[in-house]
């Protein structure tokens, strides 16, 4: 009956996101309607936190049940009104399927697979939300702030956190962003009480969201066997079904990176400037939400975002399809629509004192070169648990294939700027620990897996060829 | 041990005490084995059978103190140089044993030419049998086999990173990995690379030998996928009834059981006892919290009785309502006063909850 509350508290964000999404394809759609719906269950939270935060901060409403719903219902009102009058269309995103009869043996192969994908998934749902809050990030930021939101019903900065007492601090996890713990306060508003096991099961959705994203996804350029193996090699990568079992924020971010590089490899793609401008709208306010996500949203991935793009676009002027100015309105336009979002959360952090790093804030005048950590890095990333064997295949079949990598750079650009990013604050600053100690590195990792996977399923379908 | 093959060298027999080579170190034969005492650092060093595999090294020993020790080796074909690996020997009387497995050491040699005990400073102990074992070819497959299928507990440091499966003949203890870094680790995957490898060159190979007809070409790479696909099953096969059993544990201790036989991983009972805490800091604004583990356990009881908070000795707050929960050296004395390590806390007061003496809620008298 408590789960009541979870559908309840998704309607309004849901149609949210659909909104957000429907509008910024206008009336040239290029999301398919069951894609839309994916990235819904995970934009939507996103934006419906982030204007109920602009109206938290500005004084309009309480993070009360009240507020949180007068927010919503606003929101909801104005898109759709916005998108009945402007960007309501008969319109379809146009794909074409691979389809064909599969052998018995392969499809009874990917029906047991899914099963043991759906065994699994069950006891991941059993531990998120059977279990108590055992991990240091979950009772020291992620809950700890959503049930300080719920109770107070406000933003609050300055915590008392981790194994000190007597003095409150709004460095480290007071200055992560408040998206997750108001989400989590939304449900416990909702629920008239704090509840572990409901605050906790939208990491679940937002897992299933991510799996389904990867399938709809791969569906694109591959037949459904193949596609559905995709998705079933996501769940099966051990430290990733960990943490989709755990109210951890990493395989949300995931999935928000997965869509920002499959948006921007399909705008590079794209027949016309119209569908263009569908697909990296899209993009652009995911990657504007990203930084409402987690800080490395800020540090990392709008940087890895702005510099995909502008390669891409300068090449294209370097090869005569785009003019200079056009090249720059592209660049100029979706760092706009990323500005939303991303101005508004810089300049609150800044006019309150926030820090720009993880628990730890990281200062770049405080660089030195740490010997040990490669070593590290190389054992955590090839012969541990975490992986199976993905990071190996990928590193394989994007040397041994590297002519037809170059279809797919966007994605794999993406993830080689932004793994670069990490290795570089790891090597090069104090963040060395977590590297060295094992408790970051895998975890940055986690974040580039959906897009990974993408990759080396993606060239599993070009060995294979199986075609119409 | 489960070695198959056992070499037992017996310290109390004349015979072999004449083997050992005493550095530093007094050594005082007698008939229950060696008594060895060093003033500064010394050495206790024994030649081995040439090409004699050692997986395993067991000690029978007594010591009438905690001893800091290390097992030292000579590798084959290094000059004088020797390699060691730190133990530390609890204290214990006669016939104890303490079993070294080279698992974990990164650069044990399976034949060394020598080997032995350094002693720290100070150190006296008793050796009355040392023995050296090795795992046939056989039982090292089935001993790798058994441990590619011993799975990982949840732990803190799951949510960071698995292990996964580890193919060293003895069990290693998956805490103690940690001990050096980067961890000695023997993982599966090597293995599995071996094979990846293998497949890939096969494949490179028959793509050259038929360049020339394309559909032979294409099978291969089909079949090469298969087999990767098969591996990559196999493999999630093993860390996925890894994952299950996460779940198994925590349903069997935790999830299945009354609240007051509830056990969560390495937490014990911590979440029964904050059950129960929550009902008297419900209406209290603030309580102290006594513990000697104060991480995890203070910011875990923190998150569950907020907006209560708690608070330490050293904050200068004195609330009335104590919490203690693994807190080492706590006791009441005869007035009822919590009392830590000697020194009186409180005043007069009572236990309202108790699981144990080290977890209970006391509230000091109005």
């Amino acid at each position: 009956m408590i789960y009541f509350w979870l559908t309840a508290g998704l309607f309004l964000p849901v149609a949210i996101g659909w909104l957000s999404i429907s509008l910024l394809q206008a009336k040239t759609p290029v999301l398919l309607n069951r894609e839309k719906i994916a990235l819904s269950f995970l934009l939507g939270p996103a934006a419906a936190m982030f204007i109920t935060f602009l109206a938290h901060i500005t004084g309009l409403v309480s993070l009360s049940l009240a507020g949180f719903l007068s927010v919503q219902l606003m929101t909801v009102l104005i898109l759709g009104l916005l998108w009945w009058f402007f960007a309501r269309s008969k319109n379809k995103a146009a794909v074409s399927f691979f389809c064909r009869k599969y052998p018995v043996w392969v499809n009874a192969g990917v029906i047991i697979l899914m099963v043991w994908m759906a065994v699994k998934l069950a006891a991941g749902f059993g531990l998120l939300t059977m279990t108590p809050v055992y991990h240091d990030d979950v009772f020291n930021n992620w809950n700890m702030r959503g049930k300080i939101y719920y109770m107070e019903k406000e933003v609050v900065l300055d915590l008392e956190v981790g194994t000190q007492t007597g003095t409150v601090s709004r460095l480290g996890v007071g200055s992560y962003p408040p998206f997750i713990p108001m989400f989590k306060a939304w449900l416990a508003d909702l629920n008239g009480d704090w509840d572990e096991g409901l605050v906790n099961s939208i990491h679940f959705v937002w897992y299933l969201a991510v799996l389904a994203l990867m399938y709809f996804f791969l569906r694109r350029f591959m037949p459904l066997p193949l596609a559905a193996f995709g998705m079933y090699v996501l769940s099966s990568l051990p430290l990733y079904q960990v943490h989709g079992s755990s109210p951890y924020i990493d395989v949300y971010f995931s999935g928000l990176l997965l869509a920002i590089a499959f948006c921007l490899h399909q705008g590079f793609k794209a027949e016309n400037k119209v569908s263009l401008r569908s697909w990296w709208n899209i993009a652009a306010l995911t990657t504007g939400l990203l930084t409402f996500t987690k800080n490395e949203g800020v540090a990392i991935y709008l940087p890895a975002a702005l510099i995909v793009i502008g390669l891409g676009l300068f090449w294209r002027f370097y090869k005569k399809e785009i003019n200079l100015r056009s090249a720059a309105f592209h660049l100029v336009y979706y760092g706009l629509i990323a500005a939303v979002v991303f101005l508004p959360w810089l300049i609150y952090k800044i006019v309150n004192g926030l820090t720009f790093g993880n628990a730890k804030s990281v200062s770049l005048t405080d660089l030195s070169y740490h010997a040990d950590v490669l070593p590290a890095v190389w054992n955590s990333t090839f012969f541990m648990g975490n992986w199976l064997l993905l990071p190996a295949l990928f590193l394989i079949l994007i040397v041994i294939r590297w002519k037809q990598s170059i279809k797919i750079w966007v994605p794999l650009l993406f993830v080689l700027i932004a793994y670069l990013a990490q290795l570089f604050i790891y090597m090069f600053t104090p963040l060395a620990t977590e590297a060295v100690h094992l408790t970051g590195y895998s975890r940055g990792l986690i974040q580039l897996m959906p897009i990974m996977v993408f990759i080396v399923v993606w060239h599993l379908n070009e060995l294979i060829k199986i075609r119409d | 041990m489960s070695a198959e093959e056992i070499t037992y060298l017996d310290l109390s027999a004349k015979e072999e005490q004449q083997n050992w080579q005493a550095v530093n170190v007094t050594a005082e034969a007698f008939s229950g084995g060696i008594k060895l005492h060093s003033e500064g650092e010394g050495f206790f060093i024994r030649q081995t059978e040439e090409n004699t595999p050692v997986d395993t090294v067991r000690l029978v020993y007594s010591s009438p103190a905690d001893a800091k020790i290390s097992l030292i080796w000579k590798k084959a074909g290094e000059s004088n140089e020797y390699f060691q690996y730190g133990v530390n020997l609890p204290a214990a009387p006669a016939g104890a044993a303490y079993t070294i497995g080279t698992a974990l050491i990164s650069d044990w040699d399976r034949t060394p030419t020598a080997f032995g005990f350094k002693l720290e400073p100070k150190t006296l102990i008793i050796l009355q049998q040392v023995e050296t074992g090795y795992f046939t070819l056989s039982e090292g497959i089935a001993m790798r086999w058994k441990n590619f299928w011993t799975f990982d507990d949840y732990t803190p440091r799951t949510i960071n990173f698995l292990w996964g499966p580890q193919i060293f003949k003895e069990k290693p203890d998956l805490l103690a990995l940690f001990k050096a870094l980067p961890p000695p680790i023997k993982s599966v995957n090597t293995v599995f690379y071996y094979l990846l490898a293998a497949a890939i060159i096969f494949s490179a190979g028959w793509k050259l030998i038929n360049r020339n007809r394309p559909e032979k070409t294409r099978y291969c790479l089909a079949g090469l996928s298969l087999a990767v696909i098969c591996l990559w099953v196999f493999y999630d096969v093993r860390m996925g009834a890894e994952f299950l059993s996460y779940f198994k544990d925590d349903f069997d201790s935790y999830i299945s059981r009354p609240e007051a036989e509830r056990s969560f991983r390495d937490r014990g009972n911590f979440y029964t006892f904050v059950n129960e805490v929550k009902k008297h800091t419900a209406l209290e604004p603030m309580y102290m919290f006594l513990t000697s583990y104060r991480w995890p356990y203070l910011g875990s009881i923190r998150y569950y009785t907020y907006p209560s908070l708690p608070k330490q000795i050293k904050d200068g707050e004195r609330p009335r309502l104590w919490i203690v929960y693994a807190q080492k050296g706590i006791s009441l004395n005869a007035d009822n006063q919590l009392v830590l390590d000697g020194e009186v806390l409180t005043e007069k007061g009572s236990v309202l909850f108790s699981l144990s003496s080290e977890a209970f809620i006391f509230r000091e008298n109005p």
